[in-house]
Protein backbone atom coordinates (compact mmCIF):
# COMPACT_ATOMS: atom_id res chain seq x y z
CA UNK A 1 0.00 0.00 0.00
CA UNK A 2 2.76 2.31 0.98
CA UNK A 3 4.97 1.41 -2.19
CA UNK A 4 1.57 1.94 -4.57
CA UNK A 5 1.39 5.24 -3.21
CA UNK A 6 5.35 6.11 -3.61
CA UNK A 7 5.12 4.72 -6.69
CA UNK A 8 2.13 6.50 -8.13
CA UNK A 9 1.77 10.08 -9.43
CA UNK A 10 -0.98 12.20 -7.59
CA UNK A 11 -1.23 15.76 -8.42
CA UNK A 12 -4.37 17.86 -7.64
CA UNK A 13 -6.69 18.71 -10.41
CA UNK A 14 -5.47 22.47 -10.39
CA UNK A 15 -2.01 21.84 -11.10
CA UNK A 16 -2.65 19.27 -13.77
CA UNK A 17 -4.86 20.87 -15.73
CA UNK A 18 -3.53 24.12 -15.12
CA UNK A 19 -4.03 25.74 -18.76
CA UNK A 20 -0.31 27.45 -18.85
CA UNK A 21 1.55 26.45 -21.92
CA UNK A 22 4.63 24.51 -20.52
CA UNK A 23 7.91 26.67 -21.50
CA UNK A 24 11.00 24.00 -22.07
CA UNK A 25 14.03 25.56 -21.99
CA UNK A 26 15.97 23.31 -24.09
CA UNK A 27 13.52 23.02 -26.78
CA UNK A 28 15.39 21.71 -30.20
CA UNK A 29 12.10 22.28 -32.09
CA UNK A 30 8.87 22.34 -32.48
CA UNK A 31 5.93 19.63 -33.52
CA UNK A 32 2.08 20.54 -34.04
CA UNK A 33 -0.56 18.23 -32.93
CA UNK A 34 -4.23 18.14 -33.89
CA UNK A 35 -6.84 15.84 -32.24
CA UNK A 36 -9.98 15.19 -34.94
CA UNK A 37 -13.07 13.27 -34.44
CA UNK A 38 -14.64 13.70 -38.37
CA UNK A 39 -15.87 9.95 -38.58
CA UNK A 40 -18.55 10.37 -36.20
CA UNK A 41 -19.07 14.05 -36.48
CA UNK A 42 -23.28 14.40 -36.11
CA UNK A 43 -23.41 10.44 -35.37
CA UNK A 44 -24.32 10.83 -31.79
CA UNK A 45 -26.28 13.94 -30.44
CA UNK A 46 -23.62 13.83 -27.15
CA UNK A 47 -22.73 17.12 -26.29
CA UNK A 48 -18.87 15.94 -26.69
CA UNK A 49 -18.72 15.34 -30.32
CA UNK A 50 -18.26 18.96 -31.79
CA UNK A 51 -20.11 19.51 -34.85
CA UNK A 52 -16.93 20.17 -36.88
CA UNK A 53 -15.41 17.09 -35.77
CA UNK A 54 -12.01 19.20 -34.74
CA UNK A 55 -11.82 18.65 -30.82
CA UNK A 56 -8.00 20.64 -30.93
CA UNK A 57 -6.86 21.84 -34.14
CA UNK A 58 -3.65 22.40 -35.47
CA UNK A 59 -1.61 23.20 -32.15
CA UNK A 60 2.45 23.97 -31.59
CA UNK A 61 4.43 22.48 -28.91
CA UNK A 62 7.79 22.34 -28.13
CA UNK A 63 9.86 19.45 -28.31
CA UNK A 64 12.67 18.39 -26.30
CA UNK A 65 14.86 15.72 -27.05
CA UNK A 66 13.18 12.04 -26.56
CA UNK A 67 9.70 13.19 -26.30
CA UNK A 68 7.49 10.85 -27.77
CA UNK A 69 3.94 11.18 -28.91
CA UNK A 70 2.09 10.23 -25.74
CA UNK A 71 4.24 13.14 -24.29
CA UNK A 72 3.52 15.80 -26.55
CA UNK A 73 -0.54 14.24 -25.86
CA UNK A 74 -0.50 14.93 -22.32
CA UNK A 75 1.10 18.45 -22.70
CA UNK A 76 -2.41 18.60 -25.00
CA UNK A 77 -4.96 18.01 -22.11
CA UNK A 78 -3.00 19.81 -19.55
CA UNK A 79 -2.62 22.84 -20.88
CA UNK A 80 -6.44 22.47 -23.10
CA UNK A 81 -8.16 20.82 -20.60
CA UNK A 82 -8.62 17.41 -22.44
CA UNK A 83 -9.98 14.56 -20.65
CA UNK A 84 -7.59 11.62 -22.05
CA UNK A 85 -7.48 8.22 -20.60
CA UNK A 86 -5.07 6.01 -21.34
CA UNK A 87 -3.82 2.51 -19.95
CA UNK A 88 -1.09 1.89 -20.10
CA UNK A 89 2.08 0.41 -17.65
CA UNK A 90 3.51 2.57 -15.08
CA UNK A 91 5.90 3.75 -16.78
CA UNK A 92 3.69 6.11 -18.78
CA UNK A 93 5.94 7.25 -22.03
CA UNK A 94 8.61 5.21 -22.68
CA UNK A 95 6.58 2.19 -22.02
CA UNK A 96 3.37 0.27 -23.45
CA UNK A 97 0.73 2.88 -23.64
CA UNK A 98 -2.80 2.87 -24.83
CA UNK A 99 -5.30 5.65 -25.52
CA UNK A 100 -8.67 4.52 -24.84
CA UNK A 101 -10.61 7.94 -24.94
CA UNK A 102 -10.12 11.45 -25.79
CA UNK A 103 -12.53 13.93 -24.29
CA UNK A 104 -15.30 11.21 -23.31
CA UNK A 105 -14.92 9.65 -26.80
CA UNK A 106 -13.95 6.10 -26.14
CA UNK A 107 -12.79 2.77 -27.62
CA UNK A 108 -15.88 0.89 -29.23
CA UNK A 109 -18.58 3.28 -27.99
CA UNK A 110 -19.58 3.52 -32.21
CA UNK A 111 -18.98 -0.13 -33.18
CA UNK A 112 -16.76 -3.23 -32.38
CA UNK A 113 -13.58 -1.18 -34.41
CA UNK A 114 -13.93 1.89 -33.43
CA UNK A 115 -11.18 3.71 -31.48
CA UNK A 116 -8.04 6.41 -31.65
CA UNK A 117 -5.11 6.09 -34.26
CA UNK A 118 -2.45 8.14 -34.74
CA UNK A 119 -0.62 9.42 -37.64
CA UNK A 120 2.72 11.02 -37.62
CA UNK A 121 3.45 13.12 -41.23
CA UNK A 122 0.97 11.71 -42.83
CA UNK A 123 2.08 7.90 -42.32
CA UNK A 124 0.40 5.19 -39.69
CA UNK A 125 3.34 4.35 -37.31
CA UNK A 126 2.90 0.62 -36.12
CA UNK A 127 4.39 1.58 -32.92
CA UNK A 128 2.19 2.62 -29.59
CA UNK A 129 2.42 6.41 -29.01
CA UNK A 130 5.20 6.31 -25.59
CA UNK A 131 7.63 4.39 -28.07
CA UNK A 132 7.56 7.13 -30.77
CA UNK A 133 10.03 9.35 -30.45
CA UNK A 134 9.48 12.60 -32.49
CA UNK A 135 11.98 14.80 -34.53
CA UNK A 136 11.10 18.91 -34.89
CA UNK A 137 8.68 19.64 -37.99
CA UNK A 138 6.86 16.53 -37.21
CA UNK A 139 3.01 17.13 -37.56
CA UNK A 140 0.89 14.55 -35.50
CA UNK A 141 -3.00 13.83 -36.20
CA UNK A 142 -5.32 11.78 -33.48
CA UNK A 143 -8.03 10.18 -35.47
CA UNK A 144 -11.03 8.20 -34.47
CA UNK A 145 -11.75 5.49 -36.79
CA UNK A 146 -14.80 3.24 -37.18
CA UNK A 147 -13.54 0.62 -38.85
CA UNK A 148 -9.56 -0.28 -37.21
CA UNK A 149 -8.40 2.72 -39.01
CA UNK A 150 -9.18 1.44 -42.42
CA UNK A 151 -11.90 4.09 -42.88
CA UNK A 152 -8.88 6.86 -42.63
CA UNK A 153 -6.36 7.11 -45.45
CA UNK A 154 -3.32 5.07 -44.25
CA UNK A 155 0.20 4.88 -45.40
CA UNK A 156 2.26 1.86 -43.66
CA UNK A 157 5.55 2.76 -42.13
CA UNK A 158 8.62 1.07 -44.08
CA UNK B 1 -49.66 -18.09 7.23
CA UNK B 2 -46.99 -20.10 6.41
CA UNK B 3 -43.46 -19.21 7.15
CA UNK B 4 -41.35 -17.77 4.11
CA UNK B 5 -38.87 -20.98 4.67
CA UNK B 6 -41.55 -23.43 4.28
CA UNK B 7 -43.19 -21.71 1.27
CA UNK B 8 -43.46 -24.06 -1.86
CA UNK B 9 -39.73 -24.18 -3.01
CA UNK B 10 -40.87 -23.66 -6.44
CA UNK B 11 -42.78 -20.44 -5.77
CA UNK B 12 -39.55 -19.07 -3.32
CA UNK B 13 -37.08 -19.57 -6.55
CA UNK B 14 -39.22 -17.79 -8.54
CA UNK B 15 -39.34 -14.89 -6.20
CA UNK B 16 -35.67 -15.43 -5.60
CA UNK B 17 -34.91 -14.98 -9.34
CA UNK B 18 -37.52 -11.99 -10.00
CA UNK B 19 -35.84 -9.67 -7.00
CA UNK B 20 -32.20 -10.16 -8.00
CA UNK B 21 -33.08 -10.50 -11.85
CA UNK B 22 -34.09 -6.50 -11.25
CA UNK B 23 -31.44 -5.57 -9.49
CA UNK B 24 -28.50 -7.15 -12.01
CA UNK B 25 -30.82 -5.59 -15.08
CA UNK B 26 -30.91 -2.29 -14.04
CA UNK B 27 -28.75 0.74 -12.97
CA UNK B 28 -31.02 3.29 -11.03
CA UNK B 29 -29.29 4.07 -7.89
CA UNK B 30 -32.57 3.86 -5.67
CA UNK B 31 -33.11 -0.40 -7.17
CA UNK B 32 -29.36 -0.85 -5.95
CA UNK B 33 -30.11 0.56 -2.84
CA UNK B 34 -33.72 -0.97 -2.13
CA UNK B 35 -32.29 -4.40 -3.53
CA UNK B 36 -29.06 -4.15 -0.57
CA UNK B 37 -31.40 -2.70 2.29
CA UNK B 38 -34.06 -5.84 1.85
CA UNK B 39 -31.20 -8.22 1.20
CA UNK B 40 -28.92 -7.04 4.58
CA UNK B 41 -32.92 -6.90 6.96
CA UNK B 42 -34.16 -10.42 5.05
CA UNK B 43 -30.56 -11.89 6.71
CA UNK B 44 -30.74 -10.53 10.11
CA UNK B 45 -34.31 -11.17 10.36
CA UNK B 46 -33.48 -14.67 9.23
CA UNK B 47 -29.77 -15.06 11.62
CA UNK B 48 -30.46 -12.89 14.08
CA UNK B 49 -27.04 -11.55 16.05
CA UNK B 50 -25.04 -14.58 14.44
CA UNK B 51 -22.93 -14.72 11.07
CA UNK B 52 -21.54 -11.47 12.11
CA UNK B 53 -18.16 -12.62 10.42
CA UNK B 54 -20.41 -12.62 7.10
CA UNK B 55 -21.12 -8.95 7.58
CA UNK B 56 -17.50 -8.26 7.68
CA UNK B 57 -16.70 -10.15 4.78
CA UNK B 58 -19.61 -8.29 2.60
CA UNK B 59 -18.58 -4.91 3.98
CA UNK B 60 -15.03 -5.60 2.98
CA UNK B 61 -16.06 -6.80 -0.09
CA UNK B 62 -18.60 -3.38 -0.69
CA UNK B 63 -15.45 -1.38 -0.03
CA UNK B 64 -13.25 -3.22 -2.35
CA UNK B 65 -15.42 -2.87 -5.21
CA UNK B 66 -16.06 0.56 -4.59
CA UNK B 67 -12.59 1.88 -4.83
CA UNK B 68 -11.47 -0.35 -7.42
CA UNK B 69 -14.06 1.11 -10.23
CA UNK B 70 -12.28 4.87 -9.64
CA UNK B 71 -8.85 3.24 -10.24
CA UNK B 72 -9.84 1.77 -13.42
CA UNK B 73 -12.07 3.90 -15.00
CA UNK B 74 -11.15 7.75 -15.32
CA UNK B 75 -14.79 8.24 -17.46
CA UNK B 76 -16.53 11.40 -16.21
CA UNK B 77 -16.56 15.24 -15.78
CA UNK B 78 -16.22 16.07 -12.38
CA UNK B 79 -12.19 15.46 -11.55
CA UNK B 80 -11.03 15.10 -8.07
CA UNK B 81 -7.22 14.17 -8.66
CA UNK B 82 -5.13 12.93 -10.96
CA UNK B 83 -3.36 9.83 -10.71
CA UNK B 84 -0.54 8.83 -13.22
CA UNK B 85 -1.77 11.01 -15.84
CA UNK B 86 -5.42 9.70 -15.27
CA UNK B 87 -8.35 11.99 -13.70
CA UNK B 88 -10.01 9.88 -10.97
CA UNK B 89 -13.60 11.53 -11.13
CA UNK B 90 -16.20 11.70 -8.99
CA UNK B 91 -18.31 9.81 -11.82
CA UNK B 92 -16.78 6.47 -11.67
CA UNK B 93 -17.00 6.77 -7.66
CA UNK B 94 -20.45 6.69 -8.24
CA UNK B 95 -20.94 4.46 -10.60
CA UNK B 96 -18.47 2.03 -8.32
CA UNK B 97 -21.00 3.02 -5.32
CA UNK B 98 -23.83 1.48 -7.23
CA UNK B 99 -22.23 -1.21 -8.52
CA UNK B 100 -21.04 -2.40 -5.45
CA UNK B 101 -24.62 -2.28 -3.51
CA UNK B 102 -25.84 -4.10 -6.36
CA UNK B 103 -23.15 -6.91 -6.50
CA UNK B 104 -23.64 -7.09 -2.81
CA UNK B 105 -27.08 -6.75 -2.38
CA UNK B 106 -27.05 -9.96 -4.68
CA UNK B 107 -24.59 -11.65 -2.64
CA UNK B 108 -27.06 -11.18 0.66
CA UNK B 109 -29.81 -12.92 -1.13
CA UNK B 110 -27.76 -15.19 -2.72
CA UNK B 111 -26.90 -16.99 1.05
CA UNK B 112 -30.66 -16.14 2.45
CA UNK B 113 -31.57 -18.54 -0.47
CA UNK B 114 -28.71 -21.31 0.00
CA UNK B 115 -30.13 -21.06 3.78
CA UNK B 116 -33.80 -21.39 2.99
CA UNK B 117 -33.33 -24.30 0.18
CA UNK B 118 -32.01 -27.20 1.63
CA UNK B 119 -31.03 -29.81 -0.71
CA UNK B 120 -34.47 -31.66 -0.29
CA UNK B 121 -35.80 -28.64 -2.03
CA UNK B 122 -33.48 -28.49 -4.58
CA UNK B 123 -34.62 -32.25 -5.26
CA UNK B 124 -37.97 -31.11 -5.41
CA UNK B 125 -37.52 -28.75 -7.53
CA UNK B 126 -35.15 -30.73 -10.20
CA UNK B 127 -37.61 -33.58 -9.38
CA UNK B 128 -40.73 -31.57 -11.05
CA UNK B 129 -38.42 -30.99 -13.86
CA UNK B 130 -36.78 -34.88 -14.47
CA UNK B 131 -37.20 -37.47 -11.97
CA UNK B 132 -34.25 -39.03 -13.15
CA UNK B 133 -32.02 -35.54 -12.95
CA UNK B 134 -33.46 -35.65 -9.21
CA UNK B 135 -32.65 -39.24 -8.66
CA UNK B 136 -29.23 -38.58 -10.32
CA UNK B 137 -28.19 -35.37 -7.98
CA UNK B 138 -29.65 -36.88 -5.16
CA UNK B 139 -27.24 -40.01 -5.26
CA UNK B 140 -23.82 -37.79 -6.58
CA UNK B 141 -24.42 -36.00 -3.58
CA UNK B 142 -24.44 -39.12 -1.14
CA UNK B 143 -21.08 -40.09 -2.15
CA UNK B 144 -18.94 -37.21 -1.06
CA UNK B 145 -19.55 -37.94 2.74
CA UNK B 146 -19.71 -41.75 2.03
CA UNK B 147 -16.03 -41.55 0.38
CA UNK B 148 -15.03 -39.43 3.59
CA UNK B 149 -16.48 -42.34 5.69
CA UNK B 150 -15.09 -44.84 3.70
CA UNK B 151 -11.51 -43.71 3.49
CA UNK B 152 -11.41 -43.54 7.38
CA UNK B 153 -12.21 -47.35 7.67
CA UNK B 154 -9.56 -47.70 5.03
CA UNK B 155 -6.66 -45.91 6.97
CA UNK B 156 -7.50 -47.40 10.36
CA UNK B 157 -7.66 -50.67 9.55
CA UNK B 158 -4.17 -50.60 7.31
CA UNK B 159 -3.04 -48.86 10.14
CA UNK B 160 -3.71 -51.62 12.66
CA UNK B 161 -2.25 -53.76 10.05
CA UNK B 162 0.97 -52.06 10.23
CA UNK B 163 1.17 -49.18 7.45
CA UNK B 164 2.70 -45.66 8.50
CA UNK B 165 5.32 -47.66 9.65
CA UNK B 166 8.43 -45.01 9.14
CA UNK B 167 8.21 -41.53 10.31
CA UNK B 168 9.64 -40.48 6.53
CA UNK B 169 8.02 -38.54 3.55
CA UNK B 170 8.27 -41.48 1.45
CA UNK B 171 6.73 -44.23 3.24
CA UNK B 172 3.74 -40.98 4.30
CA UNK B 173 3.07 -40.83 0.18
CA UNK B 174 3.25 -45.06 -0.38
CA UNK B 175 0.79 -45.41 2.76
CA UNK B 176 -1.60 -42.47 1.05
CA UNK B 177 -1.31 -43.90 -2.49
CA UNK B 178 -2.05 -47.08 -1.37
CA UNK B 179 -5.22 -46.15 0.43
CA UNK B 180 -6.45 -43.88 -2.38
CA UNK B 181 -5.84 -46.92 -4.77
CA UNK B 182 -7.87 -49.57 -2.20
CA UNK B 183 -10.45 -46.48 -2.16
CA UNK B 184 -11.25 -46.33 -5.66
CA UNK B 185 -11.08 -50.24 -6.11
CA UNK B 186 -13.99 -49.68 -3.39
CA UNK B 187 -15.71 -47.32 -4.84
CA UNK B 188 -15.77 -48.44 -8.65
CA UNK B 189 -16.79 -52.34 -7.22
CA UNK B 190 -19.18 -50.14 -4.63
CA UNK B 191 -20.97 -48.51 -7.99
CA UNK B 192 -21.30 -52.19 -9.56
CA UNK B 193 -23.29 -53.87 -6.79
CA UNK B 194 -25.65 -50.51 -6.65
CA UNK B 195 -26.52 -51.00 -9.88
CA UNK B 196 -26.86 -54.52 -9.73
CA UNK B 197 -29.37 -54.27 -6.66
CA UNK B 198 -31.02 -51.23 -7.91
CA UNK B 199 -32.27 -53.54 -11.37
CA UNK B 200 -32.91 -56.02 -9.24
CA UNK B 201 -35.52 -54.11 -7.30
CA UNK B 202 -37.18 -53.14 -10.59
CA UNK B 203 -35.51 -49.49 -11.33
CA UNK B 204 -35.84 -48.88 -14.88
CA UNK B 205 -38.67 -51.01 -16.00
CA UNK B 206 -41.34 -48.20 -15.94
CA UNK B 207 -41.75 -44.91 -16.60
CA UNK B 208 -40.32 -43.56 -13.27
CA UNK B 209 -42.49 -41.31 -10.61
CA UNK B 210 -41.27 -38.58 -8.20
CA UNK B 211 -42.65 -38.20 -4.83
CA UNK B 212 -43.99 -34.80 -4.21
CA UNK B 213 -43.03 -33.87 -0.83
CA UNK B 214 -44.45 -30.35 -1.24
CA UNK B 215 -47.66 -29.22 -2.11
CA UNK B 216 -49.09 -25.73 -3.93
CA UNK B 217 -51.17 -24.10 -0.63
CA UNK B 218 -53.57 -21.66 -1.36
CA UNK B 219 -50.91 -19.00 0.29
CA UNK B 220 -48.34 -20.36 -2.03
CA UNK B 221 -50.61 -19.62 -5.02
CA UNK B 222 -51.51 -16.16 -3.77
CA UNK B 223 -47.56 -15.00 -2.93
CA UNK B 224 -46.78 -16.44 -6.65
CA UNK B 225 -49.63 -13.95 -7.96
CA UNK B 226 -48.58 -11.03 -5.72
CA UNK B 227 -44.76 -11.70 -6.91
CA UNK B 228 -45.33 -11.71 -10.18
CA UNK B 229 -47.57 -8.52 -10.64
CA UNK B 230 -45.05 -6.57 -8.61
CA UNK B 231 -42.71 -7.96 -10.92
CA UNK B 232 -44.35 -6.95 -14.27
CA UNK B 233 -45.13 -3.53 -12.61
CA UNK B 234 -41.17 -3.12 -11.67
CA UNK B 235 -40.12 -4.50 -15.46
CA UNK B 236 -42.81 -2.15 -16.68
CA UNK B 237 -40.87 0.92 -15.58
CA UNK B 238 -37.60 -0.45 -16.21
CA UNK B 239 -38.49 -0.97 -20.04
CA UNK B 240 -40.69 2.26 -20.76
CA UNK B 241 -37.10 4.08 -19.85
CA UNK B 242 -38.79 6.09 -16.76
CA UNK B 243 -35.92 4.25 -14.87
CA UNK B 244 -32.54 5.85 -16.19
CA UNK B 245 -29.42 6.86 -14.96
CA UNK B 246 -26.66 7.33 -17.12
CA UNK B 247 -23.35 7.81 -15.37
CA UNK B 248 -20.72 9.23 -17.47
CA UNK B 249 -19.51 11.64 -18.88
CA UNK B 250 -22.10 13.60 -16.75
CA UNK B 251 -24.35 12.00 -14.18
CA UNK B 252 -28.15 12.63 -16.21
CA UNK B 253 -31.29 10.99 -14.99
CA UNK B 254 -34.70 11.94 -15.33
CA UNK B 255 -36.97 13.00 -12.33
CA UNK B 256 -39.79 9.50 -12.29
CA UNK B 257 -42.73 10.15 -13.73
CA UNK B 258 -45.70 8.03 -12.71
CA UNK B 259 -44.83 4.87 -13.85
CA UNK B 260 -41.55 5.12 -12.22
CA UNK B 261 -42.78 6.42 -8.84
CA UNK B 262 -44.99 2.92 -9.31
CA UNK B 263 -42.23 0.65 -10.24
CA UNK B 264 -39.74 1.47 -7.78
CA UNK B 265 -42.80 1.04 -4.81
CA UNK B 266 -43.41 -2.03 -5.96
CA UNK B 267 -39.96 -3.48 -5.94
CA UNK B 268 -39.56 -1.64 -2.42
CA UNK B 269 -42.60 -4.06 -1.74
CA UNK B 270 -41.40 -6.93 -3.51
CA UNK B 271 -37.77 -6.51 -0.94
CA UNK B 272 -39.94 -6.67 1.50
CA UNK B 273 -42.16 -9.08 1.41
CA UNK B 274 -40.55 -12.29 3.37
CA UNK B 275 -39.98 -9.87 6.36
CA UNK B 276 -43.39 -8.99 6.16
CA UNK B 277 -44.41 -12.68 5.96
CA UNK B 278 -41.70 -13.66 8.98
CA UNK B 279 -42.80 -10.93 11.19
CA UNK B 280 -46.50 -11.87 10.53
CA UNK B 281 -45.54 -15.27 11.46
CA UNK B 282 -43.71 -15.08 14.78
CA UNK B 283 -46.24 -12.49 15.73
CA UNK B 284 -49.17 -14.91 15.52
CA UNK B 285 -47.02 -17.40 17.09
CA UNK B 286 -45.98 -15.50 20.11
CA UNK B 287 -50.16 -14.44 20.42
CA UNK B 288 -50.48 -18.37 20.56
CA UNK B 289 -48.55 -18.96 23.00
CA UNK B 290 -49.43 -15.74 25.37
CA UNK B 291 -52.88 -17.42 25.07
CA UNK B 292 -50.99 -21.18 26.97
Amino acid sequence: MIVFVLVTNFQSTKDYYNGEKIHKEDAIGTVTLSIRCDTIAGKSDSDYIPDDGIILDETEFDLEDGETVFDILTEASRTYRIQVENKGSAGGAHGMVYIAGINYIYEMDFGDLSGWVYHVNGITPSRGCGEYVLEPGDRIEWLYTCELGHDLDEVYEK
Amino acid sequence: MRSFSDINPLAAALYFFCVTGIAMFSSYPPVMALSLFGGVLFFIVRNGRSRAKSHLFFFILFMILLIANPLMSHNGVTVLFVMNDNPVTLEALLYGLNSAAMIVGVLYWFRSFTQIMTSDKLLYITGSLSPKLSLIISMALRFVPLFNKQSQKIKSSQTAMGLFKDDNIIDDIRARMRIFSILITWALENGITTADSMSARGYGCTRRSQFRRFRFHRSDVIFLIITAGLFALCCAALSCGSLEFTFYPAIKYSKPDLLGICGISAYSVLVLMPVIIETGVSLKWKYFMSKI
